[in-house]
């Protein structure tokens, strides 16, 4: 088991958002931080995937052998494919006796879920394809699609390291350019998050994760870049509380490189979000000193993600449910986010005294 | 074949068979859906109903009669759509006989009777049915569940890489199940509309569905007021689905076959929402535009 760190304490902190963000409406939204970003708790969930894989390969001067690495990353992806399927399918069960329960046909179509019950064959298809997606229930396939070519990141940046950082932009950019995504199916559109766009946010963790190249460079000179970014974050918290962003019909083309987008995790938002990583990261040896109990917990949190994830995921839905049920009431908006914080809390603690068990025998 | 497939199959004359639960319904039914459907059409429909225009290749010279309501879908005495011009589709028809729709708010998979084919699909079919010459591109950004506030962001982005003549937007059903206040819910949708019609875009407004436990509900209700008032004080195509579809349910339990459940009905729902949307699109384009159009930014 890790000892507390700043990765997990910020993993953990963006898996809470990520629960109270995931339920529309409820009081405590106003908090989080995308009131005042352009950003939110998706980048640092992606970023920070793509700075775990670090812990995969191993350092520069013990590398983790490639086989090693496809096995584990490929375990990776069957635990994470496995996941969403359970999660989704908790979810649509959810939705029907819901809506069953409380005699109210509109809960069907509750977070894109509409395809399941009026087009079931096809939309099955594309649970199992990964192509239909719920609102809500949309981040995990990406994870998917990314740890599916993380070998193939694992093996550029070890033969031709030079080349990962303008391969991953040069792909992300083809993408925005001509506004290229995987298709959604049976539901016409696209992906939520779109994976060839939010590929570079992945690989910007990766990189930035190591001691070497870009993530050496950054580390010695962060005190530098948290000037920089300082004035970046304040002017886009300006913009996004003024609504002051331009008009994106006025944008020049392409467009797509100026909007702010988080399908297509467009340029503006990535470099707010790396200010934002940037100042935000000197406030965590403060938080540990100040509040060590909280940055345990949160670091609890954040090492055993997926499983937060998953039944956080559970949780917003359930608490969109009550929500309806209790009209919006602040008590039940309070009770559905102080029970929750409750449920996540154990199950972390179960994860980990798994985890424990599992290492002494 | 769903419900909607055998309407619009009906209505392009390829369809001599209803759909299994119009069979079922009883004949007196029918009969008095037929006469109400004679006086349920609206007076400004029937006053535009065109006489045979002379062949031309100019889509928006053809003045169309609107495509015609399905017997289950009439709503006698109910208003079921605002009486508003859409000035940048009749230009589209004209200039490139082409109208370009973004769908947004709930997912094109709303609706069970619409089987393979999704209600958009079913409004561009009839439409080009309707409008000879004309091509209707519609582009589905939906998401079922959405909030009316955070489609309003997506509408800016949609609209600026899509470029539509058109936004056909189902909304308020979310925000009032998820009680978002009626004045939040207001200013979004106001300053999403303001936002449109200074980008030259239509717009058509979908409103909530009709689930008879809700009526008493008093958010649900202030959300489909607010929507109807911000719909008329910005002089926007509005589409009233409860109102209609709580014509439609009374009809049903008044007659003497089953009366529908909620689900059935929610169903059916999408099933008419295709032929009003398709005839409210009709008409607007072929109203006379109230002012002239600025140039497209």
């Amino acid at each position: 088991m890790r000892e507390a760190n700043a990765v997990d304490f910020w993993r953990g902190l963006a898996l809470i958002t990520i629960f109270i963000n995931h339920i529309p409406g409820i009081y405590y939204e106003q908090f989080t931080h995308r009131n005042w970003s352009f950003s939110d708790s998706a980048d640092l969930f992606v970023f920070l995937a793509g700075w775990a894989l670090r812990l995969v390969i191993g350092r520069p001067e013990d590398p983790t052998p490639i086989r090693r690495v496809l096995y584990r990353v490929g375990n990776r992806i069957v635990t994470l494919y496995a996941a969403q399927i359970t999660i989704v399918t908790i979810a649509i069960g959810m939705l029907a006796v819901a809506a069953r329960q409380l005699d109210n046909p509109l809960l069907l179509e509750w977070n894109n879920a509409a395809a399941v019950f009026y087009d079931p064959v096809s939309a099955h298809i594309g649970l199992m394809l990964l192509t239909y997606q719920l609102g809500y229930f949309d981040i995990l396939p990406l994870y998917v699609v990314l740890m599916t070519v993380a070998p193939l990141i694992v093996i550029i940046h070890r033969n031709w390291p030079n080349i990962l950082f303008p391969l991953s932009l040069g792909v992300y950019l083809i993408a925005l350019i001509f506004e290229i995504s995987l298709p959604a199916w049976p539901n016409e559109g696209q992906w939520f998050f779109n994976p060839l766009a939010w590929q570079f946010v992945f690989v910007l963790g990766f990189l930035l994760a190591r001691e070497r190249g870009v993530g050496g460079y950054v580390r010695r000179h962060i005190r530098l870049i948290r000037w920089i970014a300082l004035p970046i974050l304040v002017a886009s918290g300006v913009a996004v509380v003024q609504g002051a962003w331009p008009d994106p019909t006025d944008m020049p083309e392409p467009k797509l490189l100026f909007l702010l987008s988080k399908t297509y995790a467009t340029p503006p938002r990535i470099i707010q979000f790396l200010a934002l990583i940037a100042v935000v990261s000197a406030a965590y040896p403060y938080i540990l000193e100040w509040a060590a109990p909280f940055v345990r917990l949160m670091s609890r949190l954040g090492r055993n993600s997926l499983h937060v994830f998953c039944v956080a995921s559970v949780l917003s839905l359930g608490g969109q449910i009550i929500r309806l049920i209790y009209k919006g009431d602040f008590l039940a908006d309070t009770a559905i986010v102080v029970g929750g914080f409750a449920i996540l809390a154990l199950t972390a603690w179960l994860a980990d005294k798994k985890e424990a068990r599992e290492k002494k025998s | 074949m769903g419900v909607a497939s055998h309407w619009v199959a009906a209505m392009l004359g390829f369809a001599p068979v209803a759909p299994s639960h119009v069979r079922r319904m009883p004949v007196a039914f029918a009969l008095a859906g037929l006469i109400l459907a004679a006086i349920a059409v609206p007076a400004r429909t029937l006053a535009q109903s065109p006489p045979p225009a002379p062949p031309t290749d100019d889509p928006a010279a053809q003045e169309p009669a609107p495509p015609a309501l399905s017997r289950e879908c009439q709503t006698p005495g109910v208003r079921i759509s605002g009486d508003v011009a859409l000035p940048r589709v009749t230009q589209a028809l004209r200039l490139r006989k082409t109208i370009k729709i973004l769908a947004i708010g709930a997912s094109s998979k709303g609706g069970r009777a619409t089987g393979d084919t999704s209600y958009q699909a079913i409004i561009e079919s009839v439409l080009e049915k309707t409008i000879p010459g004309v091509d209707v591109q519609m582009i589905d950004r939906g998401f079922s569940g959405e909030l009316a506030r955070d489609a309003a962001e997506r509408i800016k982005t949609e609209v600026a890489l899509v470029k539509p003549d058109l936004v056909l937007w189902q909304l308020g059903t979310h925000d009032a199940l998820m009680h978002v206040p009626i004045a939040d819910f207001k200013v979004s949708v106001g300053s999403s509309l303001d936002w449109l019609h200074r980008h030259n875009v239509d717009v058509v407004m979908v409103g909530l569905h009709f689930v008879r436990r809700l009526v008493p509900d008093e958010h649900y209700q202030g959300i489909r007021t607010a929507l109807r008032a911000v719909a008329e004080e910005k002089k926007v195509l509005w589409i009233g689905r409860y109102e209609a579809m709580q014509v439609i349910e009374q009809a049903r339990r008044a007659g003497q076959g089953p009366s529908p459940n909620e689900f059935t009905m929610t169903d059916n729902g999408y099933a008419c929402l295709s032929e009003y949307v398709a005839r409210a699109l009709t008409s607007g384009a072929f109203a006379r535009p109230p002012r002239p159009l600025p140039p497209r930014g």
